[in-house]
């Protein structure tokens, strides 16, 4: 641990103790009584997309578990950064919340030192992610990742890939790919998720990188194929595209949501939060909404989660220095 | 199946009590949040989303898309009222719609956009149910090098938006593309211009600015002349367009739904560029393009129905590849994800009843948004007849609470004031904020397409000339480019002639 | 005759589009083969400044097209400054309070007597809160009147 970090728990723990001296309760004793208000979860991105659909499906039963309604405010700019910030300058005490995404709260801070990553930030629990998965239009010369690898080896500069925007669920990816392989092939910034997808069904580009949820209904009717799965298992839903690792090019690319808190909140109200997360994603109703946006939930506590996040911190940190040239 | 029984399928779905009851809540809150700018439909939307979730899939899309097709209709009546543009969509209707209310004809404006309105969504929905499919594969062909060409093209048009100074005009556009790369660059994402602020990442948002440049410009002009109380003239002449201004603007309703339609169904900024490019060609056609700017019924016509058109067809890429336009329909395609409908290719085959009902249910709800704002026309007539005084302080109220709202932050408040001053002082040098605003809004897809085609083709600029749609954009571009620059300097010509024949 | 006012103009539209040139350049240009993110807003900056060039011109020549004059500036001043208070206070003093003395400022400038202009303005306020953050869910900053 750092030594501003340690400056930090100090001044923190000063703070909390002289306030409950103040206050005359103990800190165990609110978080005994935790929460006696609504909590705030801030999603620092715009409405519909998919942190926000998760967000408002787990905690539209948090009355239930909590003993507390959860309001979700939005409050997006920066591309998450603004959020964040906010989050992590709020007080401690369980009561504002933060919806992270590995882009702004991993990928941002590593990268380009802005947004609030896990120096600034800890973890509460994760509800789930999604794998980025790779597919190329149904007219390309290639119908693995190996096949597609060939190429783009054999043809420099000619494939042509698809990006959701700077530093994103396919941009990152791919730049790991191509530093990995060593492949060259040029990389066009799109506007999201969408218009990739969009110029890759028009065939003005070749390649991209998506959720499974967007993907799937092109890979079904046959405009796009997947080649690779960037996560440690195959997907469910794609039970025959291979994973990167398996075809020998070790990039995961996992885009999580996870609830963070700000830094110094007592561990009893984190425990208490991840633990009635934990049963609002066990919630019938929440399962199945999830479901229906095509994911599945992969709860992790804060230990466990924590502890992730830390290490793609790192990871990416080396890597946007290597990338950046 | 045929297309008939398709559609009767359709209407049998749309047609039941609750679905209609809800097709006219929806209608009834997007023409309420139209006329209020603090809420944008997306915002809306957003928040009746959990309140969707009880109701059938095709109940819920059919009052959603009641609550698009309803800020459409309602988002010119600010524009024409107080020169406030609700979307970007109306920001052309605020240079003559707004002219028309000073001149006490609020009514015929208001009659016009709510029948052209009407017109145009009916005869796009006509059109989505003919050729959808057709039409997806259209969007399909606009690769980076077509949407730079368009949008170029787009960006012409503001020459057709100065009123008499093109140099102005296009000096305000350019100074409008300047301010639209503040933020990140597109593609590297490198901070561009931001001073530091991280406010400034995401660029300045639309509705700040034009609320700004044009409602709060417009109050701060009002307030210099304490004495000339009276903005608008208080004899109101009739409620309706008449039957002269029917004469002059037919044609405009039929070739705005016509641009509306097509450009429309491409993802992106479709509605506006539409609404401009309609705007840009009656003024071309116009046997009086003077009148333009100054009140010309054509002026409302064309763009309120290229754009109704085109949030209709901007649903076409949604229902068929499952790729939303533009926010308001991405708050859509979420209402669809939460019923377990997934939008897409396969939606034709797997949903029929969905895609035709919402289909029909659009033709339900023009009618209803028509049924409902003719009545509202002598309402909004005679908030005007409100002392100014009153109804300043509401406007600037309004624009507050539209700025605020935008990221709930005073940050943005204070840009709409930095905005205001801006285009108080310019407005003074008779420089058009029009060409301004929609250079902003298009510069960053201008400079985003540049770069994806100059990627795409490793560096060369032949790509615009090769592919055969980018190619003929380019050339219209080009002539509308020459054509009013020739034309001053044969004015001039003409005039220097005369003056020197003693 | 010379139109000193356009001049000023032109030369504000110049140095932006200046400023827009250097700052392009830090970002690095590019060349078309090889886009930089500088390269957009260096071809507008000097577009920008070409074009302020030529209405510089112009308006030496006094040919710079019509301009109203500023009528009496006093309104809109006062209504400015006070809009730079309010947004400095809105977070910390909230709504209801800011727009009360806002609205008041403006009815004022328009000559509003004071026994109407105290409870329009504060009527305003409160209904718009109200309306906004009660039936419309748009989160406006309560600031003092926590109660609200």
């Amino acid at each position: 641990m750092g030594m501003r970090n340690l400056l930090t728990k100090i001044v923190v723990g000063l703070c909390v103790a002289l306030a409950s001296v103040g206050l005359g309760v103990s800190a165990a004793a609110a978080a005994e009584e935790f929460p006696t208000k609504p909590v705030t979860l801030i999603i620092p991105v715009g409405a519909g997309g998919s942190h926000d659909l998760t967000a408002r499906a787990v905690t539209s039963v948090a009355a239930q578990y909590l003993g507390q309604p959860i309001i979700v405010q939005l409050k997006p700019g920066g591309g998450g950064a603004i959020g964040s910030e906010m989050v992590a300058k709020a007080a401690p005490d369980g009561y504002t919340l933060l919806f992270g995404g590995m882009g702004w709260s991993t990928t941002y801070p590593a990268v380009e030192g802005r947004s609030k990553g896990p120096d600034d930030l800890m973890a509460v629990c994760r509800i789930n992610y999604s794998p980025t998965i790779i597919a190329a239009r149904a007219g390309a010369p290639y119908k693995t990742f190996k096949e597609m690898l060939a190429w783009a080896k054999a043809n420099p500069d000619k494939l042509i890939f698809a990006n959701t925007g700077p530093w994103g669920q396919a941009d990152l990816p791919w730049k790991m790919i191509g530093k990995q392989t060593g492949i060259k092939t040029k990389n066009v910034p799109y506007d999201g998720g969408g218009p990739a997808l969009l110029a890759v069904l028009g065939g003005h580009a070749d390649v991209t990188g998506g959720l499974v949820t967007a993907l799937l209904p092109h890979i079904k009717s046959g405009k796009l194929n997947a080649l690779a799965v960037l996560d440690n298992k195959r997907e469910e839903k794609l039970p025959d595209t291979p994973t990167a690792k398996e075809e020998g090019v070790n990039v995961i690319n996992l885009m999580w949501r996870a609830v963070l808190a700000p830094k110094g909140t007592p561990r009893p109200i984190v425990d208490k939060l991840a633990q009635a997360f934990k049963k609002m994603t066990e919630d019938k109703t929440v399962v199945t909404m999830i479901k229906q946006f095509g994911d599945e939930v992969y709860y992790l506590g804060p230990d466990e989660f924590g502890k992730a996040w830390r290490e793609e911190y790192e990871l990416q940190k080396e890597l946007g220095k290597a990338l950046k040239k | 199946m045929g297309l008939f029984e398709n559609m009767a399928g359709g209407f049998a779905v749309a047609v039941t009590w609750s679905n209609l009851f809800y097709c006219a809540i929806g209608a009834l809150l997007g023409t309420a949040i139209g006329v209020l700018p603090g809420l944008g439909p997306p915002a809306t939307i957003a928040l009746l989303l959990p309140v969707t979730l009880k109701m059938q899939p095709v109940s819920a899309v059919i009052m959603l898309a009641g609550i698009f097709c309803g800020a459409m209709y309602g988002g010119s009546t600010t524009s024409i009222l107080l020169n406030i543009p609700g979307e970007a969509a109306s920001v052309v209707t605020c240079l003559d719609g707004y002219k028309l209310a000073r001149k006490g004809r609020a009514g015929a404006a208001l009659g016009m956009s709510a029948i052209g309105s009407f017109i145009a969504g009916s005869l796009a929905v006509l059109g989505i149910s003919f050729m959808a499919p057709t039409l997806a594969s259209f969007a399909l062909k606009f690769g980076p090098p077509e949407y730079f060409c368009l949008v170029f093209l787009g960006l012409m048009m503001a020459i057709y938006l100065a009123e008499e100074s093109i140099l102005k005009g296009l000096m305000m556009a350019s100074l409008g593309l300047l301010f639209g790369t503040v933020g990140l660059d597109p593609v590297d994402g490198t901070h561009r211009f931001t001073l530091g602020f991280d406010r400034l990442t995401d660029g300045v948002d639309f509705v700040v600015m034009a609320m700004g440049m044009f409602g709060l410009a417009e109050i701060l002009c009002n307030l210099e002349e304490v004495e000339q109380r009276e903005i608008f003239k208080t004899a109101l002449k009739g409620l309706l367009p008449t039957a002269d201004d029917w004469r002059k603007a037919w044609g405009s309703v039929l070739r705005g739904s016509l641009l509306g339609f097509f450009i429309g169904v491409l993802p992106g900024g479709g509605a506006i560029i539409s609404s401009f490019a309609a705007y840009a060609v009656e003024k071309r056609l116009a046997k009086h393009p003077e009148e333009f700017g100054h009140g010309a019924i054509e002026g409302v016509a064309a763009p309120e129905s290229a754009n109704n058109a085109a949030s209709t067809s901007s649903f076409i890429p949604l229902l068929t590849l499952g790729i939303p336009g533009n926010a308001s329909i991405a708050m859509i395609f979420v209402a669809l994800m939460m019923h377990g409908v997934r939008p897409g290719p396969l939606l034709l085959t797997e949903h029929p009843d969905i895609f035709w009902g919402v289909i029909a249910s659009m033709y339900i709800g023009n009618v209803m948004l028509l049924g409902l704002n003719l009545p509202l026309i002598g309402f909004w007539v005679r908030v005007l007849r409100v002392p100014y005084r009153y109804l300043a302080a509401i406007v600037v109220a309004v624009c507050i609470i539209g700025a605020y709202s935008v990221n709930n932050s005073a940050w943005d408040v204070g840009m709409m004031l930095f905005f205001g001053v801006v285009g108080y002082v310019l407005r003074k040098f008779a420089f058009p904020a029009a060409p301004f605003i929609l250079a902003m809004i298009l510069g960053p897809m201008l400079e985003k397409t540049l770069q994806q085609s100059l990627i795409g083709s490793g560096g060369s600029f032949l790509t615009f000339f090769d592919r055969p749609i980018s190619a003929t954009l380019l050339i219209a571009a080009g002539l509308l480019m020459l054509t009013p620059v020739a034309k001053q300097m044969w004015r001039r010509y003409r005039d220097r002639e005369r003056l020197s024949v003693p | 005759m010379r139109k000193p006012g356009e001049m000023a103009v032109g030369l504000c539209f110049a140095a932006i589009g200046i400023a827009f040139v250097i700052g392009a350049v830090k970002l690095t240009v590019g060349v078309p083969t090889e886009p930089k993110p500088g390269f957009f807003p260096f071809i507008d900056g000097v577009i920008l400044v070409a074009l302020s060039a030529l209405f510089l011109v112009q308006a030496w020549r006094g040919q710079a097209g019509e301009s109203q004059p500023f009528g009496k500036i006093r309104g809109p001043a006062v209504v400015i400054v006070t809009l730079i208070l309010y947004v400095a206070t809105l977070d910390t003093v909230g709504y209801v309070l800011t727009t009360t003395v806002l609205s008041a400022v403006v009815l004022h400038v328009l000559d509003t007597k004071p026994r109407v202009l105290v409870p329009v303005s504060l009527g305003l306020a409160l209904t718009s809160y109200l309306l906004f953050s009660r039936l419309l869910g748009v989160t406006l900053p309560p600031g003092l009147l926590t109660f609200l």
